[in-house]
């Protein structure tokens, strides 16, 4: 029998260029950092291409500060409120993107004081997608866009959150209210729920919205990808097919331990529970969850040396190559061995 | 014979909304004075969003879309008309417009005020989840779409619809409704009831007795 395979299988990483010369044990520095800047110059800085969505604190429980702590250290923003961050002593708050969902008023502190905020036009579930009810064309979401930067004072990117596969008219309306970045979210109601279906479906929908926002002049958007992918590999091939940053929130909660002291929860409270030592270890430290993430950049920064890619805005489509010549077609790549120009 | 304090008047013709939102978010009110004037308005959109100080703001002319959202604090009149989603997402404070105010009036305030005193355009009151919109004139179709919480007074007739999605909150009204959304019952107008809509009604200027206007809830719903 055969293994399902995803489209991304039949896609190899190659070499692009030498790596500049250097004393053995010393490598060249790799910057994989990204930046989601506005207008005025005020930016987001991810140390790494990936962000965590879709971690609530009420699901994580004491792992939270655990988790902001982490994400901070390694320079990854996660999407939260202001209130999920209020628990997580401050020298492990990492940089909040902030979400408006259908149908909620905007507040003025998640606004303000986000390091990114964006306009989701879906409701809290990730379904039902429509534009806000207070928009009645594409002038309305530019005029919605621009106060919102007035209220901010220029400080904050505004993003805006669509479907995966969302229509070209849809993409180019939000293109043309000027946001700083869009994220392509997967949805839950989708059919794919196979793992190599969703990273097919996110190869497909990643090269395809590159493509539509390169036809509405601004190619250089960051495109966020929210897709369950745990995969190393398909990560970094979909950076390369145009993602500039993608959800790792699957990869944390695949490493975050089932702590046997759940089994107390209803008999103990939570300052109780904390005060077990084995919990407090459990709580204090998560190395898998460190792990992960360190794999994940560390792969990041393999492929990037294995192909002679100093910087992350080198990865692109010319890295891959594929043994399909139709799938080598549908993803703008170049068949394994012939070199695309 | 002590004087009235002057209102500081700010010549603003030549600006932008974006500008004219900088200078009002960077007004010291302890050096610049609490009263500001702003005349010759001429449909901005966007205009003076996001202001949390606690100063009082007289504006001449017409507005454009997206006036004064994300405000908090400031009580503002306005002496003109008011594009779409007016006060929207305000969280505290006064706004009232003396002419008539487009679609999506008071839009997802969670506090203070918006009042009207002239028409308003369809969803009035659209999500409102904690403040009070008042108009005083007719309202278009679909007021209070999703509406979660807070109060909407609505001091004439009403388009079709009324309470679309609605979840929560009161309204009042005082003129004809056209149709009702599945699910919006009229109440018995309780003293709480009298009571909160006169205060709405002094506060929005607004002469009309509370036992005029019939009272809306959501079965089932929270208040």
């Amino acid at each position: 029998m055969m293994n399902a395979k995803s489209v991304l299988d039949e896609v190899v990483v190659t070499p692009v260029a030498l790596m500049p010369a250097m004393p053995p044990g010393y490598g060249p520095a790799i910057s994989t950092a990204l930046a989601i800047e506005t207008a005025t110059g005020r930016k987001l800085q991810l140390n790494a291409p990936f962000f965590a969505k879709g971690l609530a604190s009420s699901q994580i429980g004491a792992n939270w500060p655990v988790i902001c702590g982490i994400l901070r250290a390694k320079g990854l923003p996660i999407y939260a409120t202001v209130q999920e961050l209020q628990s997580v002593p401050a020298p492990q708050v990492p940089a909040r993107i902030a979400q408006r969902f259908l149908g909620q008023p905007l507040i003025h502190n998640e606004v303000n004081l986000a390091d990114a905020f964006e306009l989701a036009n879906c409701n809290r579930n990730g379904n039902g997608w429509s534009w806000p009810y207070e928009i009645g064309s594409g002038r309305d979401l530019k005029t919605l866009v621009t106060t919102l930067r007035s209220a901010t004072q220029g400080e904050v990117p505004i993003g805006m959150t669509l479907p995966l596969h969302a229509k070209p008219a849809d993409l180019r309306m939000s293109l043309e209210a000027s946001v700083d970045y869009i994220t392509l979210t997967h949805c839950s109601e989708s059919l794919a729920s196979r793992a190599e279906d969703i990273v097919s479906q996110s190869a497909f929908g990643i090269v395809s919205a590159r493509k539509l926002c390169a036809q509405f002049g601004r190619a250089k958007i960051p495109l966020l990808l929210d897709a369950p992918i745990t995969d190393h590999e398909h990560l970094v091939k979909l950076l390369a097919l145009g993602a500039s940053a993608i959800n790792v929130a699957a990869l944390i909660r695949n490493a975050m331990p089932t702590t046997e002291p759940k089994r107390y929860d209803s008999m103990l409270t939570e300052n109780l529970l904390g005060s077990l030592p084995s919990v407090q270890k459990a709580v204090r430290e998560l190395p898998q969850v460190e792990r992960a993430i360190t794999e994940v950049i560390e792969k990041l920064h393999e492929i990037m040396r294995f192909s002679g890619l100093l910087d992350i805005s080198e990865l692109d489509l010319t890295c891959l190559q594929s043994m399909n010549a139709i799938v080598a077609e549908r993803l703008g790549v170049a068949v394994l061995g012939n070199r695309v120009s | 014979m002590s004087e009235e304090p002057q209102p500081s008047a700010i010549c603003l013709k030549e600006c932008t909304a974006e500008e004219i939102g900088k200078r009002l978010r960077a007004w010291d009110t302890s050096v610049d004075g609490n009263t500001i004037s702003i005349a010759d308005q001429k449909c901005a959109h966007g205009f003076a969003a996001g202001l949390n100080q606690s100063f009082s703001l007289h504006i001449e002319g017409d507005l454009g879309d997206f006036a004064f959202m994300l405000n908090e604090n400031a009580e503002i009149e306005v002496k003109g008309n008011i594009g779409s989603c007016g006060g929207h997402s305000l969280c505290s404070g006064f706004l009232l417009v003396n002419g008539n105010a487009g679609d999506g009036f008071g839009a997802y305030a969670t506090g203070g005020i918006v009042a009207c005193i002239g028409r308003s355009g369809m969803r009035c009151g659209l999500g409102l989840s904690g403040g009070d919109v008042v108009v005083r004139s007719d309202v278009g179709a679909e007021a209070a779409f999703g509406m979660s919480g807070g109060t909407l007074v609505l001091g004439n007739t009403v388009g079709e619809h009324l309470g679309a999605g609605m979840t929560g909150g009161t309204i009042f009204v005082r003129g004809a409704v056209r149709s009702l959304a599945p699910g919006i019952r009229e109440n018995r107008l309780k003293d709480s009831d009298t009571m909160r809509l006169s205060l709405l009604l002094a506060r929005a200027g607004i002469r009309a007795a509370a036992k005029e206007f019939r009272v809306y809830r959501v079965q089932g719903g929270a208040t």
